[in-house]
């Protein structure tokens, strides 16, 4: 489904921060992503979702066996790839609902299909509601505005099931949630969990990964992935830090 | 100024090109720190003709235009208006609005008619109300329409007239020729009156043609104004609207100017807060594109104790448009508990785009809470690529947030009927 080879990428003010990335992501897998502050890890994240900040020097990124490099990250976006965001973005002005029907719409559009109508809509908004355990007047708020940190990372949970990506990336989707906010976003995931959609979690501990068990762990560190394994790597770091691989 | 012994039948038609001297005496130049933003030799028409309107609009003219009028007017309150020319066929005037004209030939013309105290209309007394002399003095257009425009009508509003429903009052013109139009019209709010007046400019004819539109306004006590005007004429036309308002005891107004469309438009709203207790709301807001150009001159002036107002204004600048805001609060010495805030923001769109925003605070009071806030910014790259990520194209997500800028600004729109149309006009099919 996604496979990315010798990556490498910098910032606008020349900072190398990834240096040669190479990762293969299967229909159906969940790969979980570690690393320590400053790895490289939310880069990654931004660069497949095709943030126009980071400039690739070199190397490859396929999804769907297309190389996706070029596109645009609504592009990427209409070809099934999300992102849920580790600081998502306050927009005033603009309630949740409309701005998932907006995205919705726009993705219907890409693939040439029909627009949703209202009343399929709210089914489906009614439906991920319920699973996320969100109020119906929460969904009236500007987007993310106001918003508490679980708040933020349960909007874009959402959003990513009414999306329904192929592909999510869940850039530290754990960090400020409580146990049981925590519990509630796993459910929401393990809901779009099946054969075909794949998932890369970025986090810090191995809390998330109880909930959401991983297919495959990558230890990213300095820009590379060091070292790769099961689940059974997260339960190493969690006890012995990142000094055990070096 | 006063001009008497200038009768409108002396007057031939001029234009630019051939007595421009005439004219241009009376166009502010950007020397004048009033129009220092706004070069209007640079907008208005070399070919511009002006001339005083005939005080009859003739048959064979409303006939051909029926139609659309028709269409316009359909069951609405309607005060129309041909070429300065009250139409009775046309208007649906509730109970309570009284229609009357100012017969200016018997006293001559003046800069403004409003009289001394600021509480009636009068062509009579020797002295106009002095408050706006700052402006009307500096900027001689406002002569130039006393001077070109028809009698001035005089819109009442009874006492009785309490009613949240709209008044439209449009002002066609029918431009055979690029012309010079002038429009004056004097709202008389009286005591307890409960207002909403929806002010339009609607041109039947030549698109680059100019209006210089006045409109004077008194709120008498415990009364409430409710005014919106929106500008979508074509993006040819030049719209120069200036509003005089004068407040008194216990009075509320709310200046509601959406400007949508229109190569130059700009805004003179001044109010004076005469009476205590009286309160003013300004809001505009604003989408120019090409090489549009919109100012919004502003003054609020406390004249006497416990007054409130504030100035928001929302200004969105595409392509290659400029503008002005210049907003000013001045508080009168002894106009104590004052509160007068003034907000404006700015979101550019295209790097080519520019706006100058100068915000005045001239303040003699000592217990006042005043405050002023400006923002000029693009769209953020962070929120753009959030957007994008979200399936969204950049050309839709920078409509997304144009919209979202502009959201509180109509959905503070009491009226769900204007709410409606200003929503079409302005986000299209963008919702909140």
């Amino acid at each position: 489904m996604l496979k990315i080879k010798n990556l490498k990428v910098r910032t606008e003010s020349d900072v190398s921060i990834l240096n040669g990335l190479n990762l293969a992501v299967g229909p159906g897998e969940v790969h979980a992503i570690m690393g320590p502050n400053g790895s490289g890890k939310s880069t990654l994240a931004s660069v497949i979702a095709g943030d126009p900040k980071y400039i690739i020097t070199e190397g490859d990124i396929n999804f769907l066996n297309e190389d996706i490099k070029e596109l645009e990250p609504e592009e990427r976006a209409a070809l099934g790839l999300f992102l849920s965001f580790q600081y998502p973005i306050e927009i005033p002005g603009i309630s949740l609902n409309n701005f998932i029907k907006t995205s919705l719409n726009q993705k219907q559009k890409a693939l040439g299909l029909e627009p949703f109508s209202a009343k399929e809509i709210l089914e489906e908004i009614k439906k991920n509601a319920e699973i996320l355990k969100i109020d119906l007047d929460f969904i009236k708020r500007f987007v993310n505005v106001g918003f508490s940190g679980g708040e933020k990372k349960r909007a874009e949970i959402f959003q990513m099931l009414m999306l329904k990506p192929k592909l999510s990336i869940l850039d530290e989707t754990d960090s400020g949630l409580d146990i049981d906010a925590l519990k509630i976003v796993a459910n929401g995931v393990n809901n779009l969990r099946n054969k075909e959609n794949s998932f890369i979690i970025i986090t810090h501990y191995q809390r998330l990964l109880d909930y959401i068990k991983p297919d495959y762990v990558h230890v990213l560190s300095e820009g590379k992935i060091i070292k790769s394994g099961g689940p059974e790597i997260a339960k190493m770091l969690e006890e012995n830090g990142y000094d055990w691989i070096k | 100024m006063v001009m008497t012994g200038l009768s409108k039948k002396t007057l031939a038609s001029f234009n630019l090109e051939n007595e421009s001297g005439f004219l241009y005496d009376f166009f502010p130049t950007v020397k004048n720190e009033d129009w220092k933003y706004t070069n209007l030799k640079k907008y208005i028409p070399e070919s511009i003709i002006a001339q005083p309107f005939e005080n009859i609009i003739e048959e064979e003219l409303t006939k051909k235009l029926e139609k659309k009028i028709n269409n316009i007017i359909a069951n609405k309150n309607v005060i129309f208006f041909i070429d300065g020319v009250f139409q009775k066929k046309y208007s649906n005037v509730p109970d309570g609005v009284k229609i009357n004209k100012l017969f200016v030939e018997d006293c001559g013309l003046k800069t403004l008619y409003m009289n001394q105290a600021g509480v009636e209309f009068s062509c009579t007394d020797e002295k106009s109300y002095g408050g706006f002399l700052n402006f009307t003095n500096n900027t001689k257009l406002i002569e130039l329409n006393s001077y070109l425009s028809n009698y001035p009508y005089v819109i009442k509003f009874d006492d009785s007239y309490v009613n949240d429903s709209r008044i439209k009052v449009i002002h066609s013109f029918t431009n055979k020729e690029a012309f010079f139009n002038q429009n004056r019209v004097l709202f008389l709010v009286e005591k307890n009156a409960n207002v909403l007046v929806h002010e339009e400019v609607l041109n039947f004819g030549k698109e680059n043609s100019v209006f210089n539109m006045v409109s004077e306004i008194i709120c008498l006590d415990n009364s409430s104004l409710e005014y919106f005007s929106t500008q979508n004429d074509s993006s040819k036309s030049n719209l120069i609207n200036s509003i005089f308002c004068t407040q008194q005891k216990n009075s509320t107004s709310n200046f509601n100017i959406f400007s949508n469309d229109g190569k130059l438009i700009r805004n003179n709203i001044q109010v004076d807060l005469l009476g205590e207790n009286s309160s003013s709301n300004v809001r505009g807001t604003s989408l120019s594109k090409s090489s549009q150009h919109l100012d919004n001159f502003i003054t609020i002036s406390h004249m006497v104790e416990n007054c409130k107002s504030s100035q928001l204004f929302k200004s969105v600048y595409d392509d290659n448009a400029s503008g002005a805001f210049c907003g000013k609060i001045f508080v009168e010495k002894g106009a104590q508990q004052t509160e007068a805030f003034q907000q404006n923001n700015n979101l550019m769109i295209s790097k080519n785009s520019s706006v100058n925003a100068k915000p005045q605070l001239e303040i003699f009071a000592d217990d006042v809470v005043c405050s002023h806030g400006c923002t000029i910014g693009a769209i953020d790259d962070d929120i753009l690529f959030y957007l994008q990520s979200r399936g969204i194209k950049k050309e839709e997500a920078i409509k997304v947030l144009i919209a979202a800028f502009l959201n509180d600004q109509i959905s503070n729109i009491r009226n769900n009927e204007i709410k409606t149309e200003i929503s079409n006009l302005f986000l299209k099919n963008q919702q909140c």
